[in-house]
């Protein structure tokens, strides 16, 4: 590997301030709640009581399943549950998208072909990052391990040996996964295909886990995502899982490196299909251009969120069974007469299945900011006006969303009616998914303004969708105040049909959303492209 | 004379699409080779398959008598290359970009560079996000030509640059020339070939159709005639000699290949020749003509 210090030394250079902070802002999020847990549940009838909650096949299904028992459970075994598997996802998708912008999208962009004209190996810029990320993970794992002894001495079940499982386990799954990103980047001609494939297959393996989890323990430890809390720190102390994951990320390591010397640079195995020249009538007007972009996220998708709303739906039979032989849960909840388990968890699943299907939302918008990053606009702008241009793309993408929502909404009820004795009603399971839709237009709205203001405005709406998710998912079991909830679209939704529909919280955020569209369109259409 | 490149069959398919048929050419030493061709006939193919960057289905390449694909880093320490977009790191600076490339290479003259900093009229101290395309392709230009290679390669090197600075390159690769150097200049600009290049070499559909020095290719094969006859000429379609013909009134202007001047001569005389003017043809012409009715892209 010829000049490979220098190109590593480069690499560094280029990216060791964004990875110093993404790395404190991880680090940040995998620790700063541990210490807090002793002021929510200081007594152990509450730590149980929560802990009831826990076994709950939802939250199985969500976060992975405890080897705790009511004897073992401490604070620790009861936080490392919690926090692993989705601590995990964005360790693994931070990882993901760091290594294909350095490995496929250079190719893509012609950059890789210049610098391998010069006497640098083939193998020096793969070699490079993978060094790179291991380098960020192996001290993400050590400020973890440091960071949360240090948070949590005088909290039961918390040791050095247990926080480092932890910090390890999400390092090391972040390397897998970055590495297996190496290996797709090399598999696909863009890094936006590569992309979509290596998302879709991290969704197909969280739901398998979930699926598997619940029905058959043993096949989750053939899931390298699984790998990640089945080493169970606290409770059951697997170290094996990491060695499994250091020998997969050996093994992927082996295979990117003897594909990258012997394959095209610039070329892929699975090619890009070969486009019609002439684009059609209906391409060529403002949506249709729009629409075009939109087609393939609403496929992909589409088909996600069906997967996913059915991999939650089939789980509903269990939560039946769980509420009628759990004795603690009975007795916490049983003096309130609306209170249905099943009905308070499809809440909390719906918000998870609204939150994804705002990822397309948002996705969808963001095209007008790279599509500008790019130059593109400029020919477009030539034929449609920018306020037109804005509309479409917020109609189009809410559309998407909405699409989607529904259809998660929709694989949830099929699923669960087969498995429930007396299965939620199909308007219910539908009405409840439709209560979230006014969070779709305010998110869009949000995106739509952030890039008329300036394009590089938008991760602050990615960064909003984050910060509503965690609090609405992790707020109530960390006591946040409620302030904080007030300030994510989510907290205003009615929760049906626990709660009553309530149609001055759609008339408001219909009005904000379509106000903030108002203002963007005036900003856009006064601001540089 | 050395051969510096040397290309046998070389054959490329990417799936089912044959990009290279059979290509067969050579670089010497002290000779500047005009690659030309439309876009899609395979030049950046045949390119990339010379930076070792694709495998090939088969054929030989060699560059310095040693094997592109195996011997890459060996070879690419006495080359330099210029692509014909060039893309850098958003977020470096052009006089960090064109440290690390010399750095990269160990055989860059900095104070050369330095010059063509200034002839290039570049400046180093923007980010490279702000610079144009015209901007960005100096970065590559700047680091190749300042480099001390004994090969160049430069992939359509002057697209995005202003008449001015293609002038300077051109400079340039009469300087890399006089010195000896071997160059393999891909172009679309065909005057520009046709002011540096002894050879040409033209690509079509995967294949050389023609090869070599740009005299003969003028001289032997084609002249361009323009004549004028006291009768209609509608009758030169019928020769296959004639080519790109056109047809006002009874004046025709046409390429003819040497093989048929008897007998179209005979058919213009008959019809009594006002004015006749022949001129060999510029490089334009010829390469039009290679193309007559080829799909173009």
């Amino acid at each position: 590997m010829t000049n490979f210090t220098l190109i590593f030394r480069n690499l560094i250079k280029k990216d060791w301030k964004k990875l110093s902070v993404t790395l404190l802002g991880l680090v940040y999020f995998a620790i700063f709640y541990a210490p807090m847990m002793t002021n929510i549940y200081s007594t152990k009838t509450e730590l149980l009581a929560i802990f009831e909650t826990l076994k709950n096949p939802a939250m199985i299904a969500l976060v992975g399943p405890t080897e705790a028992t009511t004897q073992t459970v401490t604070l620790a075994s009861f936080y490392f549950q919690e926090m692993t598997l989705f601590t995990a996802l964005i360790f693994i998708i931070v990882g993901i998208l760091h290594v294909l912008s350095r490995t496929r999208a250079e190719e893509e962009e012609g950059l890789s072909e210049l610098v391998l004209s010069f006497p640098v190996g083939k193998l020096t810029q793969p070699v490079a990052v993978l060094l790179e990320m291991t380098g960020f993970y192996l001290t993400s794992a050590l400020l973890i391990t440091a960071g949360l002894t240090l948070l949590t001495q005088k909290i039961a079940g918390f040791s050095l040996m247990t926080n480092a499982l932890y910090g390890f386990s999400l390092a090391l799954s972040g390397l897998l996964f970055s590495a297996l990103a190496l290996l797709v980047a090399q598999l696909f001609a863009t890094a936006s295909s590569a992309r979509n494939a290596i998302f879709s297959l991290v969704g197909i393996l969280y739901i398998a886990r979930a699926f598997t989890d619940l029905s058959n323990l043993t096949l989750s430890r053939l899931n390298p995502l699984a790998w990640v809390y089945l080493s169970s720190p606290s409770v059951g102390n697997h170290w094996l899982y990491l060695l499994a994951t250091l020998f997969l990320v050996g093994c992927l390591s082996f295979i990117v490196l003897n594909l990258q010397n012997r394959r095209d640079i610039s070329g892929s195995i699975f090619s890009e299909k070969e486009k019609p020249h002439h684009a059609s009538q209906f391409y060529s007007s403002t949506l249709g251009f729009v629409a075009k972009n939109a087609q393939g996220q609403l496929m992909i998708w589409g088909l996600g969120m069906l997967m996913m709303g059915a991999t939650y739906g089939s789980i509903f039979g269990d939560i039946d069974k769980f509420v009628e032989t759990n004795a603690t849960i009975k007795a916490m909840f049983v003096e309130n007469p609306k209170f249905n388990l099943a009905a308070q968890f499809m809440g909390t699943i719906l918000m998870v299945l609204v939150v994804l299907a705002t990822v397309p939302v948002i996705s969808l918008i963001g095209r007008l900011a790279k599509d500008e990053r790019l130059g593109r606009l400029d020919l477009l702008l030539l034929k449609t006006s920018r306020a037109k241009l804005l509309w479409s793309t917020w109609c189009l993408a809410v559309l998407v969303g909405i699409i989607v929502a529904e259809l998660g909404g929709l694989g949830l009820y099929l699923a669960a009616t087969t498995v429930m004795a007396h299965p939620i009603a199909f308007t219910t399971v539908m009405s409840a998914t439709t209560a979230y839709l006014p969070t779709l237009l305010i998110f869009a709205s949000l995106a739509t303004l952030l890039i008329a203001l300036n394009r590089k405005l938008l991760n602050i709406a990615w960064l909003y969708l984050i910060a509503s998710f965690i609090i609405d998912y992790l707020g109530s079991l960390m006591k946040l105040s409620k302030i904080y909830h007030q300030l994510t679209p989510f907290y205003w939704v009615p929760r049906l049909p626990v709660n009553q529909m309530d149609w001055r919280y759609v008339c408001v955020m219909v009005i904000i959303s379509l106000a903030l569209l108002g203002i963007s369109s005036l900003i856009y259409q006064k601001r540089d492209i | 004379m050395t051969e510096m490149i040397k290309i046998e069959n070389l054959k490329k398919s990417f799936g089912k699409f044959q990009a290279l048929k059979d290509v067969t050419f050579t670089v010497n030493a002290g000779e500047v080779v005009g690659f030309l061709g439309p876009n899609g006939s395979g030049k950046s193919t045949t390119i990339r398959t010379l930076l070792g960057l694709l495998r090939r289905d088969g054929g030989t390449v060699t560059i310095f008598n040693q094997d592109v694909f195996t011997a890459t880093d060996a070879i690419h320490e006495k080359i330099a290359y210029v692509p014909g977009e060039t893309n850098v790191w958003d977020n470096m600076r052009g006089g960090d970009i064109l440290a690390l490339f010399a750095k990269l290479r160990k055989n860059v003259n900095l104070d050369k560079q330095a010059e063509l900093i200034k002839a290039f009229n570049f400046d180093v101290n923007k980010k490279s996000k702000a610079y144009s395309k015209g901007n960005k392709q100096k970065i590559a230009l700047i680091s190749a030509l300042a480099t001390e290679a004994d090969l160049y390669i430069f992939d359509e090197p002057t697209s995005g640059l202003d008449p001015l600075m293609e002038n300077v390159f051109q400079n340039e690769v009469k300087r890399l020339k006089k010195a000896g150097k071997a160059i393999l200049l891909s172009s679309h600009i065909l005057s520009e070939v046709e002011k540096l290049a002894d050879t040409i070499v033209i690509i079509k559909n995967g294949e050389i159709i023609e090869r070599g020095s740009l005299q003969e290719l003028k001289s032997i094969t084609q002249s361009k005639m323009s004549v004028t006859t006291k009768s209609e000429l509608t009758g030169l379609r019928e020769f296959s000699s004639v080519s790109q013909l056109q047809i006002s009134g009874n004046t025709a202007t046409f390429l003819l290949d040497d093989a048929g001047i008897t007998a179209v001569m005979s058919y213009l005389a008959a019809r009594e020749i006002i004015k006749i003017e022949t001129q060999k043809p510029t490089l334009d012409e010829l390469f039009m003509d290679k193309y007559e009715g080829g799909e173009q892209a």
